[in-house]
């Protein structure tokens, strides 16, 4: 397996690495660690990966399980000169005119770690079958609990407006 | 604040706010060599104070 291979399979889809580290990463330090952690993984999993899933699909899940599990270790990282850009996690004022979706952001970014999974793959329009087979939960399930966390989300944000 | 008006549209709107320069094949690359290098580095050092436990005096 070269590493040809791997990026030119990877590179493509290095969207989803980034949603991934915005949503689980806060400062710009464990950003940085947690993208190279999951490049990482991608790398180690590659040989195990088979084509009968979308290549997509597979990042999203090496990229979420990654970020599920992920605690930096040590600040041995942090010696890493990469010069990689990363952008704040929540968008900044300058970015996201709109309050509304300022809160929604901060409410998604509050959820459980698992619940941001779900809606970060629901918010990209990743369909509910894929989302299963990503999350490995019942397509069935995937649509309940997404229901349950939009209204969570829902209710929180309207919440707020009325305050 | 206003109202929501539709909250799914402002659900999905929240998709592609995202905007970080994309890594070149190189930078990948490199973080893939450090962070293996780093790994193996470890490794060594683990089993290299496993094996001063065992044999040691």
């Amino acid at each position: 397996m070269t590493k040809a291979a791997f990026l030119e399979h990877t590179m493509p889809h290095q969207g989803i690495v980034y949603k991934v580290v915005n949503m689980y990463a806060d400062s710009k330090e464990d950003k940085e660690d947690l993208l190279q952690e999951i490049w990482l993984q991608l790398w180690l999993s590659f040989p195990r990966f088979r084509s009968q899933s979308k290549v997509s699909t597979w990042m999203y899940r090496v990229a979420l399980n990654t970020a599920l599990t992920y605690s930096r270790k040590s600040a041995v990282h942090n010696k890493h000169v990469l010069n990689i850009a990363m952008t704040p996690a929540i968008p900044e004022d300058d970015h996201v005119q709109h309050e509304q979706e300022r809160l929604l952001w901060e409410m998604i970014r509050s959820l459980p770690k698992t619940e941001k999974a779900l809606i970060l793959l629901y918010i990209e329009g990743v369909s509910y079958r894929e989302i299963a087979d990503i999350t490995g939960d019942s397509e069935n399930n995937v649509g309940v609990r997404l229901s349950r966390i939009r209204q969570k989300l829902k209710h929180a944000i309207t919440s707020k407006n009325t305050q | 604040m206003e109202p929501i008006d539709d909250f799914e549209s402002l659900l999905r709107g929240a998709a592609g706010r995202y905007n970080n320069d994309l890594l070149t094949e190189q930078s990948v690359s490199k973080i893939l060599d450090e962070r293996l290098a780093e790994s193996r580095k470890k490794l060594t050092s683990d089993l290299l104070q496993r094996s001063c436990w065992c044999w040691g005096p």
